[in-house]
């Protein structure tokens, strides 16, 4: 708003926003979502304390720089509407992002207001005015260039690939997303529960998707029809791979393959994309236990052991390092430990033990402690010997990570990939080895957040942009704002 | 009455007047082979299976026709008399599919497979729902052979399930009469008897009407007593042999019957009538509808309060705590309804609450459809402040007039959303207590089954409640009723059935119900996910076998890049189950795939249920990594063995294989000749076809175990597809040496893209992903033993959700 005074910065004097929720009780026993949302005025009261900083600091710390004090401001002024436009400008999933980003570590945690008292609720905001133009029917599509004449091929139909696919389609290309499950929306589908992000919502963003033109195809897994490689020699100009990080990995502890012992991916999918909750109005077989024990401290174990509850079963999560060090989104942490997730913090598995139909009764895990901060800065842990015991149960969630999925890769041998499985890409442009094609999202950077996988896209989606109007892809001089 | 003597196998054996030889024989404790005989039901001599020769008298009379007279001298077990038992069965089995029983691996078999496989059509032992208490099975059982060489005769068509609550099939039936004469016996004048004769005969209502239309009452003593299976209960069926059976009393209706429910895993999974005389006769609800109501999915499980405006699950010393508050609070302005077809506990302890607090007391019984105009018209006028309500009376609108309303209910309804309180208590069979019987007397009801999370009796809720408020329950006993005037007996006709029970429609919990003409709530009617109006045309569908579905669909994206051995996921409703199916033939040109698609559970039987023109939710392919055709060398000779679902698959293999010059020989099993498809096919891919059935129907006695023993070693490759049964054999008897030798793996998965893990494999101590390292895995490799526990992780649950609704896409 560089044609506004700059005003002095004075604050309301409110306190900060905190959202209703359901109660932790209650919604341990149901899918609906925790937090309910708020109304205009509440909205609006809140927005009044951005403090409208001539230099804010939260652009810079998004992933996606959303112009964040432009946003709150129309918010301020009662109007929502205005506010999610100028979300969309640099935002395709503003209803996701403002529901599953840690705003602690981004847009709020470098608030200025965050220094002496509690930072702007940018999420609940940003949540609100995308909520309050979908249900009100609002909705406006942003205007499309015209078109270029240019084929763009989007693998994965996730947060990254949703986000290039919309920046191109503006940009006048035709898009084409590959999805291969049966469902569009990638993670926010068979990953992140209804209660944490209903599926409603990433039904209505695929839907403004089709609006602006992109083509989705289901089922189909390219590397097993098409390959990167007939994709380019077929028609398309560009490809954007956001394959994602969809192959999980293991322990590799014994008996790890008995009857109970399950890939968070699979128990999370078989109960958000394939609604087992349902059963057997919905044909996916649930998981029938009394009590379940996840493994790991990142967002996936949060999700896990929360949906562990949900479905009836006594919930324990169990994590080698200490609670500091978990990397799960505050927000997340805090809401398993009020609906009764059993935290059992610096615990290892070590074996599963099974009875004589192969199925889990137990878990001996092994107690850690912690060492001293290695060069990056993260304490080591170690096993203290002797202190084995046993976590009586009946199943078993993984949820330590995943790696990319390497068919794609394997079907396209020009496409350079790193040790750990993701692909190469220049970090500036995110053009891969081959220079038609590009990549972001969990398939470059490995197992991160929904937001950053967006970043990324948004980037890869400028350089296509470039490299399609044959400019050059790294600018001579930095780009003053994004 | 005075017993006489007579001689039963060089024994003296003391009889009483009126016992056939059959029944003297087995007092004095002497087996006698027999399936139609029953204790109970008029002499038949139907099966002859319990000849005997007495002294003399001409031939073999059947012992459970002749009476016993004093001196008889009588032989049971002769060589001559186990000859013509031995025949007897034979004969019985080439109308039965028996193919198991000449199986040499049969006891192997059914160790892997501990639980027969859910298959629409009963072919065999191994895929009929009767398996675990089949009499038949028990008799046959190491006197069977098949050297008379008559052929086994199966009929798809001879299946019928246009009936509620009874799947018919003719194919298991032995004709030994016990189902008419049970009818008989219970209801006098039989609704079922033996139609045509000969080949043709067959047990049918008049005229082979549907029994629904019929006289037929749906007591089901008929399935209780069918030896063979012939006769099932479509929702109870596979959940095998109970581990208890328990008496309690029905009280749907005010008759208050006893009942016998067989208890599994602490759950009511089927109930029976606990005597064939015709006072004990149970009427459709009682034999079919309990199991359903009792494991609804509606059930309410869970005690709730509404804090800050939502309802939340809270503990029971709150509940009574807000309960009496309530009520103290609304004191002279409270509603309370009496349930008159509930336990007599709850309802004193309802009277001496109503009394305590001076409410309107109403009384509703079962079958009511709810309240009375004006006390209706008093609510809508807001004359209540509370209202204590058992069961579902109240409609939406009314429920929000009242400003504190409590529920008590056994399921769940919409208007429970108004409540304030919501309590769930155990039904019959779930907790103990007294009703009446029809003369009024006092009759006690035990619980069959623990109840579930916080269901209590009510009684014990109210009882609380009482002493809370100082009331003594004991003072408001008061007399039972008898059956109501002009009460008609459900058991007596089908149309006496009630619609509702404490205020809910029966037919929503039991679907069954509506092909007897009893409404559903309106509400019922759940609307169907439509996000997949493209889908995936079938072009064709036809049955290959008994159980095995050749389809066709139009998938063009697809048809271009599938290769042999690959797979794909389908997916028959958008609320199905993701399920893995091999490809085996395409045409990328005309843009169609084909699938073998064995019947085997839900996911499989609802495509199986769809026609041609119908559309696939989901077809999501090619999947899998396909056969590497270059490992395979030019002129090299490979064994092709295919069992099942197999038959099929390797037919693109062998097909791919000739094509680059390899002498392809194909081995096939089934467990009988009609169970044998693609025979034609395969010969026109290979050099060979061998074929082989597990009774000896059609080619050699045996399996493809028998043709890698013989011949194994005398091939370059080797490649088996089929069940996890026939793999492993495949493994066990393939040379030890082999050098390339594979199978091709189908564990349980969910995506199918490597994405769940769902589908870990141990081949050679290291863990592989089926979907997407496999389907193919060095034969002698697999750890099958795992491989066959994880593919039985869900057995219980895959009971459950099989689809029992009839009239819908969903059949078997």
């Amino acid at each position: 708003m560089a044609e506004e005074k700059p005003r002095k910065l004075k604050a309301s004097g409110l306190p900060r926003l905190k959202m209703p929720e359901q109660d932790p009780i209650r919604r341990a026993t149901n899918f609906e979502e925790v937090p309910y949302g708020v109304s205009l005025q509440m909205a609006m009261d809140e927005a009044s304390r951005c403090l409208q900083c001539p230099k804010p600091r939260c652009i810079a710390a998004c992933p996606v720089n959303i112009r964040i004090p432009e946003f709150i401001a129309e918010i301020a002024k009662g109007d929502p509407k205005s506010a999610a436009i100028k979300l969309k400008k640099q935002t395709a999933l503003p209803a996701v992002c403002g529901r599953v980003c840690p705003q602690e570590s981004q847009c709020e945690g470098s608030c200025v207001l965050g220094l002496r008292g509690d930072p702007v609720a940018i999420g609940t905001l940003e949540r609100f005015s995308a909520d309050y133009v979908r249900l009100n029917n609002l909705e406006e599509l942003p205007e499309k260039a015209a078109p270029t004449g240019k084929r763009v091929a989007i693998i994965g139909c996730g947060p990254a690939g949703i986000t290039a696919a919309a920046d191109l389609a503006i940009s006048g290309h035709e898009v084409e997303i590959f999805e291969a499950l049966h469902l569009p929306g990638g993670v926010l589908m068979y990953g992140i529960p209804q209660f944490r992000l209903p599926k409603e919502i990433v039904v209505h963003e695929v839907e403004s998707l089709k609006k602006l033109g992109v083509k989705i195809h289901l089922n189909y897994l390219v590397g097993k029809m098409r390959t990167v490689d007939t994709l380019l020699s077929g028609g398309f100009d560009a490809i954007f791979i956001g394959s994602g990080a969809g192959l999980p990995i293991f322990l590799g502890i014994p008996g790890e393959n008995s009857v109970g012992v399950f890939s968070a991916n699979e128990f999370l999918t078989r109960f958000n994309l394939m609604k087992a909750y349902d059963f057997p109005n919905h044909g996916t077989t649930p998981i029938n236990a009394r009590h379940i024990v996840t493994v790991g401290g990142g967002n996936v174990a949060m999700d896990s052991s929360r949906t562990a509850l949900r479905i009836g079963a006594k919930s324990t999560l169990v994590y080698r390092r200490a609670r500091e060090q978990m990397p799960a989104r505050a927000e997340e942490v805090h809401h398993a430990e009020q609906e009764g997730v059993n935290f059992q913090m610096l615990t290892n598995p070590k074996r599963v033990i099974a009875d004589e139909n192969g199925k889990i009764t137990a878990v001996e895990c092994v107690k850690m402690e912690l060492g001293e901060p290695d060069a990056s800065g993260r304490r080591s842990v170690s096993e203290i010997p002797g202190s084995e015991f046993q976590i009586p149960c009946d199943a078993l969630v993984v949820a330590i990570g995943n790696r990319p999925n390497p068919l794609l890769p394997m079907t396209c041998a020009s496409l350079k990939t790193t040790k750990k499985g993701t692909i190469e890409v220049d970090p500036e442009t995110l053009q891969t080895s081959i220079p038609q094609v590009f990549a972001g999202g969990d398939v470059v950077s490995g197992a991160a957040t929904v937001i950053s996988a967006m970043g990324q896209a948004k980037i890869a989606a400028r350089s296509i942009n470039k490299f399609l109007r044959g400019e050059p892809l790294k600018d001579e001089t930095v780009p003053a704002s994004v | 009455m005075s017993t006489f003597k007579l001689t039963i196998d060089g024994k003296v054996v003391e009889a009483q007047p009126g016992m056939t030889v059959l029944q003297a024989a087995k007092s004095a404790g002497i087996f006698i082979p027999s399936l139609c005989a029953h204790d109970e039901l008029s002499p038949y001599g139907a099966c002859r299976l319990c000849v005997v020769e007495i002294d003399g008298v001409r031939g073999t009379p059947t012992s459970c026709t002749t009476p016993a007279a004093e001196g008889m001298v009588v032989r049971t077990n002769t060589d001559q008399l186990q000859l013509q038992r031995r025949r007897t069965i034979e004969l019985m089995m080439s109308g039965h599919p028996s193919p198991c029983f000449s199986c040499d691996s049969r006891a192997d078999c059914e160790v892997e497979k501990s639980q027969p496989t859910r298959a629409g059509h009963a072919t065999r032992c191994g895929t009929c729902s009767n398996r675990p208490g089949c009499e038949l099975r028990e008799v046959a059982m190491g006197n069977f052979t098949r050297d008379i060489g008559l052929p086994l005769i199966y009929d798809e068509s001879k299946v019928e399930r246009n009936d509620p609550f009874i799947d018919k099939d003719y194919n298991l039936c032995i004709l030994c009469g016990r189902c008419f004469r049970v009818c008989e016996k219970v209801h006098g004048k039989p609704a079922i008897s033996i139609a045509n004769r000969g080949k043709k005969a067959k047990i049918s209502s008049e005229f082979e009407k549907a029994w629904s239309a019929e006289e037929c009452k749906f007591c089901g003593a008929c399935v209780d007593e069918c030896p063979t299976g012939a006769l099932t209960d479509r929702w109870g069926k596979w959940f095998g042999k109970p581990d208890k059976i328990s008496e309690t009393i029905c009280a749907i209706c005010p008759k208050h019957c006893r009942v016998a429910v067989k208890i599994k895993d602490g759950r009511i999974v089927s109930a029976k009538s606990v005597s064939l005389k015709r006072e004990d006769a149970l009427c459709a609800l009682g034999r079919f509808g309990i199991p359903q109501i009792m494991n609804s999915r509606s059930r309410l499980l869970r005690a709730q309060m509404r804090k800050e405006g939502e309802l939340v699950p809270v503990s029971g010393p709150e509940i009574i705590k807000r309960f009496i508050e309530i009520c103290r609070s609304a004191e002279g302005k409270i509603l309370v309804t009496e349930h008159t077809g509930g336990f007599y506990e709850s309802r004193k302890g309802i009277r001496a609450l109503a009394d305590r607090f001076g409410a309107k007391l109403v009384k509703l019984s079962n079958d009511s459809d709810g309240l009375d105009e004006e006390t209706k018209r008093e609510i809508a006028e807001g004359k209540f402040e509370a209202a204590f309500i058992v069961g579902s009376y109240l409609d939406e609108s009314l429920a929000s007039k009242i400003p504190h309303l409590i529920i008590a209910d056994f399921m769940k309804t919409p208007e429970q959303e108004s409540a304030e309180l919501v309590i769930p208590f155990s039904i019959f069979g779930e907790t103990a207590g007294t009703f009446a019987s029809s003369g009024g007397e006092k009759i006690m009801s035990a619980a069959a089954v623990a109840s579930r999370s916080d269901q209590r009796p009510l009684s014990g809720f109210l009882s609380e409640v009482c002493r809370e408020c100082g009331v003594d329950v004991k003072a408001f006993d008061f007399k039972l009723e008898g059956l109501p005037a002009g009460f008609k007996d459900p058991a007596e006709d089908k149309r006496n059935m009630p619609e509702r029970f404490l205020g809910h429609f029966l037919a929503d919990f039991v679907p069954d119900l509506e092909m007897l003409g009893l409404r559903a709530s309106p509400h019922k009617k759940a609307a169907k996910m439509a996000d997949f109006d493209a889908g995936f045309e079938i072009l064709e569908k036809r049955s290959v076998a008994p159980n095995f579905h050749e389809v066709t669909v139009k998938a063009p994206d697809m048809a271009k890049f599938v290769q042999p051995g690959q797979f794909a996921i389908l997916m028959a409703n958008a609320d199905s189950e993701r399920s893995p199916f091999t490809i085996i033939d395409w045409d990328a040109e005309a843009g169609w795939v084909k699938f073998i698609l064995e019947e085997v559970g839900r996911s499989s039987a609802e495509i199986g249920a769809l026609k041609k023109g119908d559309r696939l939710a989901v077809v999501s392919g090619p999947l899998g990594t396909p056969v590497n055709l270059d490992a395979f060398a030019k002129g090299s000779k490979a064994l092709l063995l295919g069992g099942c679902y197999g038959i099929g698959a390797i037919y693109p293999i062998a097909r791919a294989l000739s094509e680059r010059g390899v002498e392809v020989t194909c081995a096939i099993e089934a467990s009988s000749a009609y169970m044998l498809y693609f025979k034609d096919e395969l010969k026109s891919v290979s050099k060979k076809l061998v074929v082989r059935t597990r009774d000896g129907s059609e080619g050699e006695k045996g399996g493809c175990r028998d043709v890698l023993k013989e011949s194994g070693k005398d091939y370059d490759s080797i490649v088996a597809i089929g069940c996890v049964f026939m793999m492993k054999q495949c493994a066990q008897a393939a040379p030890k040496d082999a050098k390339h030798a594979l199978c091709a793996l189908n564990p349980i998965m969910v995506d199918g893209t490597g994405m769940c893990g769902a589908c870990r494999v141990s081949v050679g101590g290291e863990t592989k992903f089926a979907c997407v390292d496999g389907p193919f895995f060095p034969l002698l490799d697999v750890d099958f033993a795992e491989l066959g526990k994880r593919r039985t992780a869900y057995k219980l649950l895959e009971i459950e959700a099989m689809p029992r609704h009839i009239g819908g896409k969903c059949h078997s």
